[in-house]
């Protein structure tokens, strides 16, 4: 062996036909080798999509199953009955605000006229800078009360604690905080401040159904084992009637971008989350929307006031305290519609929105990455988080890796034209298929659009949706990923909300 | 490979084409027909809801009452499944919110527009939930002829039919509710929620053999045992109550615990002292509440031991409020330096909270 380089070494320099061959043999290897990771790439793709394609028709089964229980079972406690019982779990309704003041009255109102036996209403004034606070005061008849807050989970200073002196507002009470910049901050002083042992997270602007507390607490009643978290579908309310924070008649969205969210809540929530819910696997749980376990929310910790992904990264410790205790849990996804919530309008407040989820992801399963493959965390180690890290996170660098290969084939090989076109085919029927079934599943069950024109609307924009919004989405994801990286400073961001379209009175 | 790609592309592409395009089809032709159907539905809804209410507040007249009734089918889509169901819901639905005399006729509308015949394919039915589904509809109507289509289910294998039975059973006939205690499963707190809520509706006899539920080795038996107690108000087996806050089970203990509040049970203030120590949170600010309903000098001192040590801070709140409740004079004199107690002292003193 050393012989041999011996010899290389001693060679004589090439002369100028050596070097020409030596330059073609190198080209060669090196397109030997590109075409050789190119096949790999191809192999890797090609499973890759198998996999994909496998595992949501495997979810889809799923989803079905989920479905088809809720519904068979729904009417075992009528809704009726429970309103009416004393045995059931109090729920403490926690809402924070910051300015919203224009619209903060309604809203309170709303969420003070939902049906459970049970409940109260913690709103947060998370410092707002406008008058959200006084028009609260005003409205309700709110005094300061000696409030003995413990601060079971650390949270910002609080400057106060309100309760009405009216007995009709009996169920509310205001907690006005610091602004620490974080809504998690505020749902955990919330949380503190609140006396019943179920706590339901929402958005103060976010409007409810009138029975989503009794619905979501069901299987809190329920359920042989312990459910420590419960979510529902979300809706876009951009262009519904609403009059006084009351939700009068539900409307298809009339913008571009709302159609689109529309489309994809409703084939995430039905589609996903229940499959997910079927197999005990969910991993978040709306922010706009969700029930908790106290006790376990507390003993996790609460939120993580410095997240940009709260929702996701607290259900993931309440798994994590369930499993470290040996606890036996279940968290529950429910196929209605409970909330509807104001949804990005515009390109740039869109993208902002995705950025930030798309740093909430990465974040949080970066600080979570222990769990992977670690027995102690069961399906959540081997199931759901690489669930979650090949199929959420890594899709939107696998589809900008696609396109750049894509390109660098059309530019480089010589490519089969035919067969790019039916493998792209195969890709899109199949995301068509999947949100044409949720489509359907949900104009079965909830007949939530008005006639067949939204439903054609719908179809179209499922249509259209790879072409047109997807990129965007992409777009966004991988710029909240860059942004991460780059330890870009995190901030919720202005929603600039446009409020509802108020029926006239 | 390139063989085995070449078939994919062949079948799967063309079937997936072809579901597509079918499941759009149906989609769309589905809601089509629904949006067809929907002003169909709503006149009959509407023309059942009118004719139920003249009828109900109508003299009752059977001849009369029978003739307006074929007359009223012909009216409507009667031989339409939807239509019957319809009929049905409205029926149960005014059963549900009326009271009084009114509601007797309900039962002559039910077999002569032979909805009864509809429950029974429904009880007949090989899904679970069609048999639920048809038990709820007998209970919701009170309709006792059904019982003995309801019985041969309460040996059926699936535990929600067999859950459905005996709710509606006991509904049906409440004297029924003393055979609960043969149930041989877990009671779950939905059930347990539903048969409170048929006590309270039917105002049914207590059950003869109660003092037997709390000695039951099926633990669920004893809670529910425990809260028809509370219900009936029953003293007269204060002791074995008493003796149930040492039981093993945590969630029998609480029943226990909220029982000695709910029936007085003052005897038991010095076994729920010396239980205290041993017992999760829950059942602690049980005790809290119940020593505010029943206690007195040793509890106070108990009480005020807990507040002096070094207590955990999550029950310290409801152990001022438990205190204050037993002698709302007593802070008045007690606990003046310790600042934390005062604060306390002020949130369970202020009356909007």
């Amino acid at each position: 062996m050393f012989d041999k380089w011996l010899s290389m070494l001693k060679r004589p320099i090439c002369n100028g036909d050596e070097i020409k061959s030596l330059k073609k043999s190198n080209t060669e290897k090196r397109i030997a080798m590109l075409k050789f990771l190119m096949d790999i790439y191809e192999v890797f793709v090609g499973l890759f999509s198998i996999v994909y394609i496998l595992l949501y028709l495997i979810l889809a089964i799923f989803s079905y199953i989920a479905i088809k229980k809720y519904l068979n079972t729904k009417n075992f406690i009528p809704n009726n009955v429970l309103v009416k019982s004393n045995h059931i779990p109090g729920v403490s309704v926690i809402a924070p605000a910051f300015n919203e003041g224009a619209t903060v009255v309604y809203n309170v109102k709303s969420l003070l006229s939902l049906t459970y036996p049970k409940y109260e209403v913690v709103l947060i004034n998370d410092g707002s800078a406008d008058d959200t606070l006084e028009k609260l005061i005003k409205e309700f008849e709110l005094v300061k009360v000696p409030f003995y807050y413990e601060a079971k989970i650390p949270t910002g200073p609080v400057r106060g604690h309100y309760k009405s002196t009216n007995p009709l507002f009996s169920k509310l009470l205001v907690v006005d905080k610091v602004n620490r910049k974080s809504k998690a901050d505020a749902s955990n002083t919330g949380i503190n401040s609140t006396k019943y042992p179920l706590i339901l997270c929402t958005d103060v602007d976010c409007i409810l159904k009138n029975d989503a507390v009794i619905k979501l607490a069901k299987p809190f009643i329920e359920s042989k084992k312990r459910v420590i978290a419960t979510g529902a579908g979300i809706r876009s309310s951009n262009s519904c009637e609403v009059k006084d924070g009351f939700l009068v008649k539900i409307h298809f969205p009339k913008g571009w971008y709302a159609r689109f969210q529309e489309l994809e809540y409703v084939r995430a929530f039905l589609f996903g989350r229940m499959a997910l819910s079927q197999i005990n696997s969910l991993l978040l749980v709306s922010g706009g929307l969700g029930m908790f376990d106290k006790e376990i929310v507390i003993k996790a910790g609460g939120y993580w006031h410095k997240s940009l992904g709260e929702d996701m990264e607290l259900v993931i410790r309440m798994r994590k305290y369930m499993y470290e205790n040996k606890l036996p849990f279940l968290i529950k996804y429910i196929p209605e519609s409970l909330c509807w919530t104001e949804v990005p309008e515009t390109k740039t407040i869109f993208i902002r929105q995705r950025m930030r989820w798309a740093r909430g992801l990465i974040q949080t399963l970066f600080l979570h990455r222990n769990l992977v493959f670690n027995p102690k965390y069961q399906r959540t180690a081997f199931f759901i988080m690489p669930y979650y890290i090949v199929f959420e996170f890594l899709i939107p660098i696998m589809e900008l890796v696609g396109i750049l290969t894509t390109l660098l084939f059309f530019i480089f090989y010589k490519v089969n034209f035919l067969f790019f076109f039916y493998i792209t085919s195969l890709v899109y029927l199949f995301y068509l298929i999947l949100t044409i079934v949720s489509i359907f599943l949900d104009d079965i069950i909830y007949k939530n659009y008005a006639n067949t024109k939204e439903i054609v609307i719908l179809v179209l924009m499922a249509i259209i949706e790879p072409f047109v919004y997807h990129p965007v989405n992409t777009y966004a994801f991988l710029k909240g990923y860059y942004h991460f990286i780059k330890q870009k400073e995190q901030n919720w961001g202005n929603m600039q909300r446009r409020g509802f379209s108020t029926k006239p009175k | 490979m390139d063989v085995f790609i070449y078939y994919f592309i062949l079948i799967v592409l063309p079937v997936l084409i072809c579901g597509f395009l079918l499941l759009i089809a149906i989609l769309i032709t589905n809601r089509f027909r629904y949006d067809l159907f929907r002003p169909k539905w709503e006149m009959a809804k509407s023309e059942i809801d009118s004719f139920l209410t003249n009828m109900i507040f109508s003299d009752f007249d059977e001849a009369f009452f029978l003739k307006e009734i074929e007359g009223f089918k012909k009216t409507i889509p009667f031989e339409k499944r939807w239509c019957k169901k319809l009929i049905l819901n409205e029926i149960i639905f005014l059963k549900l919110n009326l009271k009084g005399e009114v509601t007797n006729t309900f039962h002559f509308f039910y077999d002569h527009f032979n909805l009864f015949e509809y429950t029974k394919r429904l009880l007949k039915s090989q899904f679970f939930y069609f048999k639920c589904l048809g038990m709820y509809q007998l209970e919701a109507l009170e309709y006792k002829n059904g019982i003995s289509y309801i019985t041969p289910l309460l040996n059926h294998k699936n535990r929600s039919v067999k859950s459905s039975a005996f709710l509606t059973l006991i509904s049906l006939e409440p004297y029924k509710l003393e055979t609960l205690i043969n149930f041989s499963h877990q009671i779950t707190i939905a059930e347990k929620i539903n048969i409170m809520d048929i006590l309270h509706q039917k105002k049914t006899k207590m059950p003869t053999n109660l003092s037997q539920w709390i000695t039951s080795e099926n633990d669920s038996i004893i809670k529910l045992g425990i809260k028809l107690m509370m219900f009936y108000n029953y003293t007269n087996d204060n002791e074995k109550i008493t003796e149930l806050i040492k039981h093993p089970n945590h969630t029998v203990r609480f029943e226990a615990i909220s029982a000695v509040k709910f029936l007085f049970i003052y005897e038991a203030e010095s076994v729920l002292i010396e239980q205290f120590q041993y017992e999760n949170t829950q059942n602690k600010l049980e005790i809290f509440n119940t020593l505010s309903g029943i206690g007195m000098m040793d509890s106070e001192n108990f009480l005020a031991q807990l507040l002096e040590k070094k207590t955990d801070e999550n029950i310290k709140l409801d152990a001022v409020y438990c205190l204050n409740k037993i002698n709302s004079n007593y802070f008045e004199d007690h606990f003046l330096k310790n600042e934390d107690v005062r604060q306390m002292v002020k949130h369970v003193k202020t009356p909007y909270l």
